[in-house]
């Protein structure tokens, strides 16, 4: 753990303790601090930025009453998460067939990105595409996941989570997540095969 | 570059795809709102309950505290639940007016000694040797004694 790391956590433990103490001031900045990452997990699940805002709504509210049994036996980022997680699964059930995506626009900052300009000088497809349909070829293949191997590949590859975090807040082994990673991995290469050549 | 590099590579760009700047403010208003019309809807008591519960689980209270509270929780409900004792009528005849025959009384202040004293029916007097084991046992008659207070 680096000492970066071990900053953050004590200062999240901290303002969970003050929040636990009635500031909500303290939790307001926990919100701040955590809307970004729980919308990407969240965006990224349901493809649609307006039930995105709907379910981060429900996820504060549900950490903000659930609070005082939090004993910080995980970091928060992982309890917070595993409560983000299971409201979107809840909501994706009861959401069924009627799915509408709505996008964010893709940061104009992607086309200076290291990765984007490695992939885009190897691979005429990825070149090609303009920016709107290579994310419109990922959001497709990403919801054609199953939601539990969709939530896995969001939080590994997109968000850079260890397996082993992942395990914790889904409430499965490291192993089955691997186990989960390369099957998604594997249907995902059929699914982007025109980009992949 | 293998096809997982440009797979992991690919699917990480959609870190790009983020709300506006403002989105993260409005959030968190949109989200007090929420939270102050929540703590409306709910009863003053129920938020005690909570605070109360807040404070006895903090992270430095002894968990004996929990066991203490419920102890002098469980005591006071029995001190306002048992029976208080209420004089009635039968002990107020006992006292005032006594029956007509023999009453046996035990009379010592040392609980190993029992010592039975026969009280005559009113307008009977004691034998002799009964006035002796009187005397012998709980003294002389006092000359004046108090009068009976019916309670």
């Amino acid at each position: 753990m680096t000492d970066g790391a071990f900053t953050e956590k004590e200062q999240d433990r901290l303002l969970v303790e003050r929040s636990q103490a009635g500031d909500t001031a303290a939790f307001d900045s926990l919100v701040l601090k955590f809307t970004p990452r729980l919308y990407a997990l969240v965006y990224n699940m349901t493809a649609n930025r307006e039930d995105t805002a709907d379910v981060l709504q429900e996820v504060f509210a549900r950490a903000y009453r659930s609070l005082r049994k939090f004993r910080g036996e995980s970091g928060f980022h992982t309890w917070i998460h595993s409560i983000a997680v299971n409201l979107t699964l809840n909501f994706l059930k009861r959401r069924n067939r009627r799915q509408m995506i709505s996008l964010e626009e893709m940061d104009t900052a992607v086309e200076k990105d290291s990765d984007y300009m490695e992939l885009a000088a190897a691979s005429d497809p990825v070149r090609e595409a303009g920016l709107n349909e290579l994310q419109q070829h990922l959001n497709h293949a990403l919801q054609q996941l199953s939601e539990p191997h969709r939530a896995v590949v969001i939080m590994f590859d997109i968000q850079g989570m260890a397996h082993a975090e992942i395990g914790k807040i889904l409430g499965t082994s490291e192993g089955t997540i691997r186990s989960r990673l390369h099957y998604a991995h594997r249907q995902l290469k059929g699914l982007l095969a025109d980009l992949m050549n | 570059m293998n096809k997982d590099d440009k797979l992991h590579k690919l699917l990480r760009l959609k870190r790009y795809e983020h709300p506006p700047e403002e989105f993260a403010g409005e959030f968190l208003e949109k989200f007090q709102r929420r939270q102050r019309g929540e703590l409306m809807r709910r009863s003053s008591l129920g938020l005690c309950w909570e605070r109360l519960q807040a404070w006895m689980e903090g992270p430095r209270r002894p968990v004996f505290l929990w066991g203490a509270a419920a102890a002098y929780a469980v005591v006071m409900t029995g001190f306002w639940l048992w029976p208080k004792p209420v004089p009635d009528a039968a002990t107020t005849m006992m006292v005032g007016t006594l029956p007509p025959q023999v009453n046996t009384q035990t009379v010592s202040t040392n609980p190993a000694v029992e010592v039975n004293v026969s009280t005559p029916a009113p307008g009977k007097r004691r034998t002799p040797a009964q006035e002796q084991e009187k005397e012998r046992v709980i003294g002389p008659e006092s000359p004046s004694p108090a009068p009976l207070r019916d309670l």
